[in-house]
């Protein structure tokens, strides 16, 4: 269904080029979960809006559907928009706090002249809302009259408006209560059964991506460290980063044996990134090779795929 | 705080607004058999009536100039923050240029050429008001337009005209009306010192700076041809200064 092709994205400042995607190729298949994970800063959410058009890559090609749509205007972009929506971390600055939430629904079906007749429009938005699992008298009110639960189904409401069929969730609930983040990752898994979404499902939290993932990629530093199934990845990681990645993952159970690969150090500068393998620096497995060649992302059995010195040799 | 700016700037509309209507245009005339004395001065006109017609005259072209320099500003700077990139370097070097001539001195530069004349006064007084909101609306442009509802609008494929017209203006009106309010009282002493100069409202026209300009030359015989105004222009700079103030306090409350 979307398919990313060595897709980098370099924000040009006076001084500095900040490398924040750096050539990154992926597909994702109609119906499934893509997770993307990565430490903050490692371009995650950059690569989610340059998928969606609202950064202009550097380079690469983005194809949707069997269409080229890294160059399209914004004009000829507007009715793929409709297929292709997101939803925000923070759900505090994602809705405008000027507009009713009846408004922001409706903006979206607006834009894209659906249910164009006054009432018909009215009931596609109160059927949204409940949709989202909120109230009916929700529709006349403002966003400072909801929790943070709350207003992010009313995003969510917004993004589904226009039926689309391909979904960016750009950290949807790390900004939430974990009792909440449980609410809504599984509203969201019900709208994916019955509405058929792809989601892309950018999140730092390994467990939520682990539950809801079909497959996982890991980033890191503006590059594809690994990407497979979720069990297999989950059950066997092969980049060292992955692995230490999954160490840190706590597990609720004191008896159980851990052994933990620290990472030392931070992450580096993308503004200045590491030679070769970006993750030499930190690598407990580096090797004289991994500070010279970059690694590329090899085919690793059926369906994973691993960007790392350690299987490309064979 | 909130009744006294209340009281002060709804006495001063009722003023301009009502006033000329209670008291009737008779004292604007001129009435030679008056002396200086006795409340009327040069020409004999009365010095109350002139200072109930001077407010509304000095009101009016203060809030006519505060709107006209809000609209052209507001427009120039979020065309500018929105636009971005060589854009809004251009535009904003023009108004770092207009912003280097100290505003009151251009004014009276562009009032010298004109005609005496409130239209005239009005385009002297715009002509470097505006400035001022076009900075703050750009730097407000610039901080509502990365927020993530206009990324969901660009993401809906909304058009740059419903972008800024309906996500970004409405988010940037706060601290425009808090400099608006201290504007209202700028362009009160603006245009009185314009009026005093000569350069502001034509003769015979009631406005306080004028009724100044005309009494400085009685200073010692008639000193309340000259106070009367004062205090009438120094109470209305006060109460929008103070507007500014408390709408700033409402709407930062720290």
């Amino acid at each position: 269904m979307l398919t990313i092709t060595d897709l980098k994205m370099h924000f040009q400042s006076k001084a500095h080029t900040v490398r924040a995607v750096d050539g990154v190729s992926f597909h994702i298949n109609a119906g499934e979960t893509l997770g993307l994970v990565g430490e903050s800063g490692c371009g995650k959410s950059t690569l989610g809006r340059c998928i969606l058009r609202l950064y202009e890559p550097t380079s690469g090609k983005i194809g949707f559907q069997n269409q080229d749509i890294t160059h399209l205007s914004m004009h000829a972009m507007r009715p793929i928009r409709r297929h292709l929506q997101i939803i925000f971390q923070d759900p505090y600055a994602s809705l405008n706090p000027r507009m009713t939430i009846g408004n922001i629904i409706g903006e979206a079906l607006q834009i894209h002249n659906l249910f164009i007749e006054k009432k018909t429009r009215q009931e596609r938005i109160q059927e949204l809302i409940s949709t989202v699992g909120l109230r009916p008298e929700s529709i006349s009110r403002y966003p400072h009259e909801f929790s943070g639960g709350q207003r992010q189904r009313i995003g969510i409401a917004r993004a589904l408006a226009v039926q689309p069929q391909f979904i960016v969730c750009d950290e949807p609930v790390s900004a939430l209560d974990v009792s909440i983040q449980a609410q809504i990752v599984n509203l969201l898994q019900d709208l994916q059964e019955r509405l058929k979404l792809t989601y892309l499902f950018i999140a730092h939290d390994l467990m939520i991506v682990k539950h809801i993932s079909t497959r996982i990629a890991v980033m890191y530093l503006g590059n594809l460290a690994e990407i497979g199934p979720s069990k297999e990845l989950y059950e066997d990681p092969k980049h060292p980063y992955t692995k230490a990645l999954l160490s840190a993952v706590p597990i609720p159970d004191p008896t159980h044996p851990r052994s933990r690969i620290k990472l030392t150090g931070e992450i580096p500068s993308p503004i200045n990134p590491p030679s070769g393998c970006k993750f030499h620096t930190r690598c407990p497995y580096v090797m004289p090779v991994c500070s010279q060649i970059e690694p590329p992302l090899t085919a690793l059995g059926k369906n994973r795929q691993v960007a790392c010195h350690l299987y490309s040799s064979g | 705080m909130k009744a006294l700016v209340l009281t002060l700037v709804s006495i001063l509309i009722a003023v301009a607004v009502l006033g000329p209507l209670a008291i009737g245009p008779a004292g604007l005339e001129l009435n030679l058999a008056h002396d200086l004395q006795s409340g009327y001065g040069e020409n004999g006109f009365d010095v109350f009536t002139w200072l109930v017609y001077g407010a509304r005259v000095s009101l009016m072209i203060a809030c006519i100039c505060t709107v006209i320099s809000l609209s052209v500003g507001v427009i120039y700077g979020a065309i500018s923050g929105y636009v971005g990139g060589l854009v809004d370097i251009i535009l904003m070097r023009f108004v770092d240029i207009l912003l280097a001539f100290p505003g009151i001195l251009l004014a009276l530069y562009i009032a010298a050429i004109l005609k005496p004349g409130i239209l005239n006064l009005v385009v002297a007084l715009c002509a470097t008001g505006w400035v001022g909101y076009a900075r703050v609306a750009r730097s407000q442009v610039l901080a509502v337009k990365n927020q993530d509802y206009v990324t969901a609008a660009l993401a809906l494929g909304a058009s740059h005209a419903r972008i800024l017209g309906r996500h970004i203006l409405p988010n940037i009106w706060g601290p425009l009306f808090v400099q608006a309010s201290f504007g209202v009282s700028s362009l009160i002493l603006a245009e009185a010192s314009l009026s005093f100069l000569g350069l502001g409202v034509p003769p015979g026209t009631p406005s306080w700076g004028a009724l100044l300009d005309q009494g400085v030359t009685y200073l010692f015989v008639a000193p309340h041809l000259v106070i009367w105004p004062g205090v009438c222009i120094a109470v209305a700079v006060l109460s929008f200064n103070f507007l500014g103030d408390w709408l700033r306090d409402v709407r930062d409350p720290v």
